[in-house]
């Protein structure tokens, strides 16, 4: 059970984790149900379809910037730069891709962003057939629309 | 598939992949029963196209941190995509190869701006989202590569969808006509009521209600706007924090007032035909002028950044004394003049809280700097100096060097001599430093010959050498010598 203060967090495996409140409602989802419910508050929340090993990345992400948040001094922005540099450069892509749906269900918004600049920077200056690559991404075009999509070319200028 | 032939899945699998089908399609187009038998690891190991599954508000998101032309690219990936790109809440318009074939060969240039102009037009018509963040614009566009009702409908567009920051920079070509604002879109009630009633256009295709709200910067440069155009703009966006306008031929009479604006930046440079500026009652922080001959300033508070962007001989006597009531106040005052203009300056006004000055200055000949030091001393608390010469006709002659007035200068820990060619006067500028900074701890010479300055052949090897030589023996071993 949760001191005051504190919320319990749930996987979706079953995995519980004790936060500050601060840290949890960076989570706009959370500190909603939070905010409606006061159960919530006192109870375990469920953290659905985020398994434990996100959540946990969640939450360190949140630690840090909730903490910096609170006193400016403490955590320089330098210092949280590098924080972020360095969580995003950690990630697989698997990872990348879980913490991406799970920061936009659990709408913890800087985080979100931090994320699909990182992607964005992984598509930055490349060829399309290298970014399929990257991704896996397979071309389902058929030969008359790719030739169809390259005679728009509306980028190209 | 042959009917009733007993093939099994891994070699049915095999047989599809010889037709060039990805290992997705290919499971896919087993049946059913034939999936099931398959190992498990096979369905492991399948490579996923996870980033196309994310939903489309991520994808939009991701895309939105890419520049408008690389978003576009992504069309081509695969059929998940061409859908996406066209929500980018960001249409960034700039193509600098094409802006340099144009500034350099007139024919060349006359097809790409118009070929420009189409492509922007294209995007916008493709384009789908309901917010525009920012709409900006950077090309050679002038009156007559460009219709008036194309600038209108971009803006337009952009108004109505929220737009933050608005930015066009149209760089017309030298002895052209700038593009004219679009005055009639501000033709909204709003607009009428505020005196703006000759502005009264007449435009079935554009409708009046245009929100101007969410406005926060405002930049147009070789755009020709009206001072009630922006007194618009000003009162209408409460938002409004950046407020730039270079080059306008139109602006006349200006008045920003009211501690109620949120406005913190205004830029209001090389506008030729302007009477009258008045500055009142506004918590604005930096601002950036050219000398007016009619400048009101009275009751700025928070101004502590000021930039005067002058290279006429225009009396810098009469200019302090417009800026009397900030001048006080100002951390940083940058200044671009010519060294004969400032030195008609009898008394430097004391600028008490400077701590970093910068001037922009010509190097003609081998005229004196030494003019700068009398505004130096004017500076008791100055930390940071920097001075950025335009190469002209700088020349070398052989005179005796003058010396500064000696004065105490505590706190001047950094100098920066951008454009330095080892004339006398850059030298006899530096020794006045170096007699009466004591506190000195960095000094950086750059000798490169910078973009945008008017190339002269032989000037940067001249200046680099000279410098090399007589520098090293000028500066103290405990003052940090950068040459670049």
């Amino acid at each position: 059970m949760a001191s005051k203060g504190n919320l319990t967090l749930k996987s979706c495996n079953g995995k519980e984790f004790i936060v500050e409140e601060k840290v949890a409602v960076m989570s706009t989802t959370i500190k909603n149900m939070v905010d409606v419910d006061d159960s919530f508050a006192q109870g375990v929340i469920p953290i659905i379809g985020v398994d434990g090993k996100i959540l946990a990345k969640l939450i360190e992400y949140c630690k840090e910037h909730a903490e910096a948040d609170e006193d400016e001094e403490v955590k320089s922005e330098e210092y949280l730069k590098k924080f972020d540099e360095k969580f995003v450069d950690e990630l697989n892509l698997n990872d990348l891709y879980d913490l991406l749906k799970a920061s936009n269900y659990l709408e913890i918004t800087k985080l979100l962003n931090l994320l699909c600049q990182k992607v964005a920077s992984m598509i930055k200056g490349k060829k399309p057939e290298e970014i399929r690559r990257i991704f896996n991404i397979k071309n389902d075009f058929t030969p008359e629309e790719e030739e169809e999509i390259n005679r728009q070319n509306p980028w190209a200028f | 598939m042959g009917k009733g032939s007993k093939i099994s899945p891994r070699s049915q699998l095999k047989k599809c992949s010889n037709r060039g089908y990805s290992l997705e399609d290919r499971i896919a187009q087993l049946p059913e029963d034939q999936i099931a038998q398959l190992p498990e690891d096979w369905i492991v190991h399948v490579p996923e196209d996870r980033i196309s599954q994310l939903p489309d508000d991520i994808l939009i998101l991701i895309l939105s941190f890419l520049k408008l032309k690389e978003a576009a690219q992504t069309s081509v990936l695969s059929r998940r995509w061409p859908t996406l790109w066209v929500y980018n809440p960001r249409l960034e318009f700039d193509a600098p190869k094409a802006l340099q074939r144009t500034i350099q060969n007139f024919m060349v240039g006359k097809k790409e701006r118009h070929n420009f102009v189409n492509w922007v037009n294209s995007i916008m018509q493709l384009h789908k989202g309901s917010t525009v963040d920012e709409f900006r614009l950077c090309f050679s566009l002038d009156k007559f590569s460009i219709s008036q009702n194309d600038i209108a409908k971009w803006l337009d567009y952009s108004f109505k969808r929220k737009v933050q920051r608005l930015e066009l920079d149209l760089l017309k070509p030298y002895s052209s006509v700038s593009c004219d604002f679009p005055d009639r879109l501000l033709n909204t009630d709003i607009g009428l009521s505020t005196g703006l009633s000759h502005l009264n256009y007449c435009d079935s295709q554009l409708p009046g209600s245009i929100h101007f709200k969410p406005l926060r910067e405002l930049i147009l440069r070789c755009v020709n706007i009206t001072g009630e155009a922006i007194e618009f703009f000003l009162h209408n966006c409460p938002f409004l924090e950046q407020l730039v306008v270079v080059e306008s031929e139109k602006l006349g009479n200006l008045i920003v007032s009211g501690p109620s604006l949120m406005l913190k930046h205004l830029q209001i440079e090389l506008c030729p035909n302007v009477e009258s500026i008045k500055i009142c009652d506004s918590n604005i922080v930096s601002l950036n002028i050219s000398v007016v001959e009619n400048l009101i300033l009275t009751n700025v508070p928070k101004l502590t950044k000021l930039s005067v962007l002058e290279w006429g001989l225009v009396d810098w006597s009469h200019v302090f004394s417009q800026l009397s009531c900030c001048l006080s106040q100002l951390e940083k005052f940058t200044l671009h003049t010519q060294p004969k203009a400032l030195a008609e300056v009898s008394d430097f006004p004391e600028l008490s809280q400077l701590k970093h000055l910068k001037i922009g200055a010509d190097a003609f000949y081998d005229d004196s700097l030494m003019v700068f030091t009398s505004l130096i001393k004017a500076c008791p608390y100055l930390q940071k100096f920097v001075l950025q010469l335009r190469w002209i006709c700088p020349s070398k002659i052989k005179r005796r060097k003058e010396k500064g007035a000696v004065c105490s200068l505590k706190y001047l820990r950094v100098i920066e001599f951008i454009g330095y060619w080892g004339r006398v006067s850059d030298i006899e500028l530096l020794e006045f430093f170096l007699e009466n900074a004591v506190a000195l701890e960095e000094i950086t010479i750059d000798c490169r010959e910078h973009e945008g300055r008017r190339p002269i052949k032989g000037l940067e090897p001249t200046a680099r050498t000279c410098s090399l030589k007589e520098i090293k023996q000028l500066v103290p071993k405990h003052v940090k010598l950068v040459i670049l």
